[in-house]
């Protein structure tokens, strides 16, 4: 499960959108339903314009996610006709005036991606390893914090979705975002201020294993062809051979893959302040530090001591929840930009 | 709900989308690929996780804050009830969260990490390879879905500025744990230390530049709802 790396969930949903027939009422579809809805969501305090409308994204009432989009995927994208080559398509009669089939969605999806802290309480730590079921468990956990503080702009926007009717309840939605998920297979995120111990492969190992039996089948096969039917020495029949070794190359060639596959599936360490309570706390810290180095450039060791004494009084810079900067803010200097 | 916000919405009014908050860029691309070969961007991807020097290219450019790739194989995409989706191809969604411009994104991983891209998108249909870089770009534009919502916890930050954040936070708290035990005299010293390490990262975050009209009108446009007090609660 590639969902998890970091210590953060990405979260990968798609929520089918009702077709252009279902029943609306509006004389609009579903699919420009949504669009509108997301047009509305107040996005982060991001932007001159966006201070001055002063209200600040849904998403901001929770303090998991870091960054997250939402956008209607239509139908999938076609880039024009693959070619051929001329000799092979003549041979198998294939004209090229005909169409090739195209592959279309029969309904448009909602698509919704977010990278969040992989907790199930806000404060929790990242953690370094999570089952299947417990990264289910940190799905919905999420889902139903959204549900707690975003609960009507879901409604707006996912009533437009297939199989949305029955959803009421913060479990309805957490039951149902976890019916549209689809497993990420490569995530990357770096916030590390050293770099990660990385699950390394062995290739030379790996390579090894499979090229040794390949060597041998392959030997095996050239002395057969030239008329030689054992092995020098050691008198093995080289057509066995060559079959016993090509059998073993292919085995070990599949768990190799097999191996490089579930090694690339273990996540990756969080880093050592990588949440979201950390990252905005650490912006809070870097512009509040900033101020004290300035203003005490020339100070005295008595002095340093007993005002720094007062930075930690005041600032809390163990308390990664307060005071804080707030999240979707530019800075802790916009309005409303500290979380006390 | 909202009954009351349509008033100021149509879909003729203008542009609402922006794949802009703050400093970072949503980008989304989705290419096919056929399911004869999409095993070997699998693996290719599950390699590259356990070979770091692969990575390294993409942790160098220290622009991303997340991204990923998301294989979808035609059983993959979710069936509500109203049925499976009847595909040949595979696709593979890809998601990243940048900063910097669209241009810059694109010219930065076909510079910087040219053969790690090529790798990345080996069993994309009809992929032109990272360079030249025309051909690339173009590929991209065809590819890209745009981002209709976008959030950012911290958009006043660039990836490089919340990790210069995190080194003063790091910092900050070693001199806690330092000031309980020392005296002012080694007090002063640990902490002259410490400036020399993180004096580069001290700043605050900050606006960032206004990348495209389309960015400025999406987030004006946004202000037709401001008379709406059903938001912000």
């Amino acid at each position: 499960m590639a969902d998890l790396d970091s210590g953060h969930i990405f979260l990968t949903t798609l929520a089918p959108i009702k077709g252009v027939n279902a029943e609306s009422g509006t004389g609009i579809s579903h699919e420009q339903r949504v669009r509108i809805a997301l047009a509305q969501l107040p996005t982060a305090l991001q932007s001159p314009a966006t201070q001055g409308i002063g209200i600040n994204s849904p998403l901001a009432r929770n303090r998991r996610t870091h960054l997250a989009r939402m956008f209607v995927l239509s139908d999938i994208v076609y880039n024009g006709r693959n070619p051929q080559n001329p000799l092979v398509a003549t041979a198998k009669g294939i004209d090229p005036v005909d169409p090739l089939p195209i592959d279309q969605l029969s309904t448009a999806y909602l698509v919704f991606c977010a990278d969040v802290d992989a907790i199930v309480n806000d404060g929790d730590p990242l953690p370094h390893n999570l089952t299947k079921a417990q990264q289910k468990a940190v799905r919905a956990s999420y889902a139903r914090k959204l549900w707690d503080t975003m609960g009507d702009e879901l409604q707006d926007i996912y009533q437009n979705c297939v199989g949305f009717e029955g959803v009421k309840t913060a479990d309805d939605f957490a039951a149902y975002l976890d019916k549209c998920h689809v497993e990420t297979t490569m995530p990357f995120h770096d916030y590390y201020l050293d770099l990660p111990k990385f699950n390394e492969l062995n290739t030379k190992l790996l390579l090894g294993a499979v090229l040794v039996p390949a060597a041998i089948a392959v030997l095996s096969l050239l002395l057969r062809i030239f008329g030689m039917l054992h092995l020098p020495m050691l008198g093995f029949s080289t057509f066995w051979t060559f079959v016993v070794a090509a059998v073993v190359t292919v085995v070990v060639a599949l768990l190799a893959i097999a191996y490089a596959l579930r090694n690339g599936a273990k996540p990756l360490p969080p880093a050592k302040h990588d949440d979201l309570p950390s990252v905005l706390k650490g912006l809070y810290v870097q512009q509040t530090f900033s101020d004290f180095v300035i203003d005490h450039q020339a100070a005295e060791p008595n002095e340093l001591h007993r005002a720094f004494g007062d930075y930690l009084a005041r600032h809390r810079p163990e308390n990664k929840m307060s005071p804080t900067q707030t999240p979707g803010v530019i800075s802790i200097r916009a309005e409303g930009g500290i979380t006390l | 709900m909202n009954p009351a916000r349509p008033k100021a919405v149509n879909s003729a009014q203008g542009t609402f989308m922006s794949n802009i908050a703050g400093k970072a860029y949503a980008m989304n691309v989705i290419t096919p690929s056929s399911p004869r070969i999409t095993w070997t961007n699998r693996l290719l991807f599950m390699a590259a996780r356990g070979l770091p020097r692969n990575l390294l290219g993409l942790l160098g450019l220290s622009i991303i804050h997340f991204a990923r790739w998301v294989i979808i194989r035609p059983k993959d995409w979710p069936d509500l009830g109203q049925g499976k989706q009847n595909l040949k191809n595979d696709y593979v969604l890809f998601c990243s969260n940048f900063n910097g411009t669209w241009d810059q994104y694109i010219d930065a991983f076909s510079d910087g990490i040219p053969k790690g891209l090529n790798l990345f998108w080996y069993s994309a249909t009809k992929y032109p390879q990272s360079i030249p870089i025309t051909d690339f770009k173009r590929y991209i534009t065809y590819n890209q879905i745009n981002t209709d919502f976008y959030y950012n916890a911290t958009p006043g930050s660039a990836q490089r500025d919340v990790k210069a954040g995190l080194r003063v936070y790091d910092a900050v708290l070693e001199l806690a744990e330092a000031h309980k035990t020392q005296t002012p005299e080694e007090f002063a010293k640990t902490y002259r230390t410490a400036m020399f390490k993180i004096q580069h990262s001290l700043g605050e975050p900050g606006l960032g530049p206004v990348a495209s009209l389309d960015t400025e009108r999406a987030d004006i446009n946004r202000g037709a709802y401001r008379s709406d007090d059903s938001y912000g609660a």
